[in-house]
């Protein structure tokens, strides 16, 4: 009961975030010069990716379902957010075994939080996933190869701003355990 | 039968996955365009609430700016309108010819619909506002947005209290134009993907437009003629036989969009009900 008042509350703090504040910070007039688009982080991956490590396969999925449609809902883009979610919580498994195969039966039904797996492992994870969720994300927004340099570019520079704001959130919101 | 039974419990999983995927894909790949038809868009009761509540508390941020937007405004139509003003009141004015203009005779063509830009986006290939008027107000599909400043862009979807409209920052949003020496071309935003420009297209290489020159809509757009679009950059490299290209620094600010108006066509009536019936067999 109480692990489902946090993740709601969780799911709320993050999308009400990434809705109001982020989505509005559009980041391009200082850096325009560099010829840099317009680009926002995209802070909701970190609610699939922070789930714990054992959780039920399809109530993940489900949930991944449900951010990209509530997401789509607010962005004008139907099925877009949805389907690049869907994708990056059907690889999670995948990627947490590449990245802490020994520990994982350790770790059981801790969170990958920053302070449980270390900062190294950490931040190879979350870079991992927000690469591909961002790639397959500009990719369904451009729609085609064409120019395949301008979205890695938007991968790029957004990719880095959202695993920043992730790094950044491990220190805020979790205390380093006690015991080890 | 029971070997495809076998294979389906064997990778539940994947097959788990990619049923979601595809229904995702299906929603994304029919709705990939600025005119969807899906429901999952912002003008819907809940996301317009909670934009509008947004928008009530941050739009004390900047209320100088818009002050100031709007005095000068006022300032543009009143000199549009013309209205003396007399420097002494006590001067004669029996001399002066005043011409007696009927408004009852006049007919309107534009009516505008006052409206709030809720939320806006700069961001994604296809641009949205959503604006704080609906259907309650009169709002329809395919009716035309305008600012203080230039053209904005057109309603896509309508719910009873909100609105959603396609910016001009649009991948497939074109607007046709006219120089200032009257030849008519097309207005599109595609090519340069920042907020701030667009491109002019179609310009025969005979007309030589200088830096500056400004870039209205024509009366072949269903925006109001003569709307500003933008002023000239500078001539764009490439372009094919048929014209060449130009950057056009667009009119209207996107990031600080804050007061549009929706535009009733009067007259048009009769032109729109048929390019509306081909627009929606289009996409049907």
């Amino acid at each position: 009961m109480n692990k489902l008042v946090y993740y709601i509350g969780q799911f709320l703090f993050v999308m009400l975030f990434q809705t109001l504040v982020l989505n509005d910070m559009t980041i391009n007039d200082s850096i325009s010069f560099l010829g840099i688009p317009s680009f926002i982080p995209l802070l909701f991956p970190v609610l699939i990716l922070l789930l714990p490590i054992r959780v039920n396969y399809y109530v993940m999925m489900l949930y991944a379902l449900l951010i990209g449609i509530v997401l789509d809902i607010f962005s004008n883009t139907p099925g877009m957010h949805a389907s690049s979610l869907v994708l990056l919580a059907f690889l999670r498994p995948r990627l947490l075994r590449l990245f802490f195969q020994q520990d994982e039966k350790k770790l059981g039904w801790a969170r990958p939080t920053m302070y449980r797996l270390g900062f190294m492992p950490f931040l190879f994870y979350i870079c991992f996933s927000i690469v591909i969720h961002h790639l397959f994300y500009f990719l369904l927004q451009e729609w085609s190869l064409s120019n395949i340099l301008y979205t890695l570019y938007k991968t790029i520079v957004s990719g880095i701003l959202s695993v920043l704001m992730i790094v950044i959130g491990q220190f805020i919101f979790y205390s380093r355990p006690k015991f080890v | 039968m029971r070997n495809l039974i076998l294979i389906l419990q064997a990778y539940q999983k994947f097959f788990f996955f990619l049923l979601l995927e595809i229904i995702c894909l299906v929603v994304f790949i029919r709705n990939n365009n600025y005119q969807f038809q899906s429901y999952l868009h912002s003008a819907r009761g809940m996301s317009g609430s909670l934009y509008a509540k947004k928008s009530k508390y941050t739009s004390y941020m900047s209320l100088t700016e818009k002050n100031k937007a709007l005095l000068a405004e006022n300032a543009k139509l009143k000199a549009q309108l013309g209205i003396e003003i007399k420097s002494n009141p006590l001067q004669d004015s029996s001399f002066t010819l005043k011409r007696k203009v009927d408004s009852l005779k006049e007919t309107v063509h534009y009516n505008y619909l006052p409206a709030r830009v809720l939320d806006n986006s700069f961001d994604k290939k296809n641009n949205f506002m959503t604006l704080d008027i609906g259907s309650n107000k009169g709002v329809k599909r395919n009716m035309i947005v305008v600012g203080p400043n230039g053209i904005v862009g057109k309603i896509t979807h309508v719910s009873n209290k909100y609105s959603l409209a396609a910016s001009v920052l649009s991948n497939s949003f074109s607007v046709s134009s006219k120089t200032p020496e009257g030849t008519t071309s097309t207005v599109s935003w595609g090519g340069t993907r920042n907020p701030y420009s667009a491109v002019l297209s179609g310009i025969p290489q005979s007309e030589k437009l200088k830096n500056g020159d400004t870039i209205v809509t024509s009366a072949f757009s269903r925006f109001p003629p003569n709307t500003m679009i933008g002023r000239i950059i500078k001539k764009r490299k490439g372009g094919s036989n048929s014209g060449s290209n130009y950057l056009l620094k667009l009119s209207t600010n996107f990031k600080k969009l804050d007061f549009v108006y929706v535009v009733v066509d009067n007259i048009n009536l009769e032109r729109k009900v048929l390019e509306d019936s081909l627009i929606t067999a289009e996409y049907e």
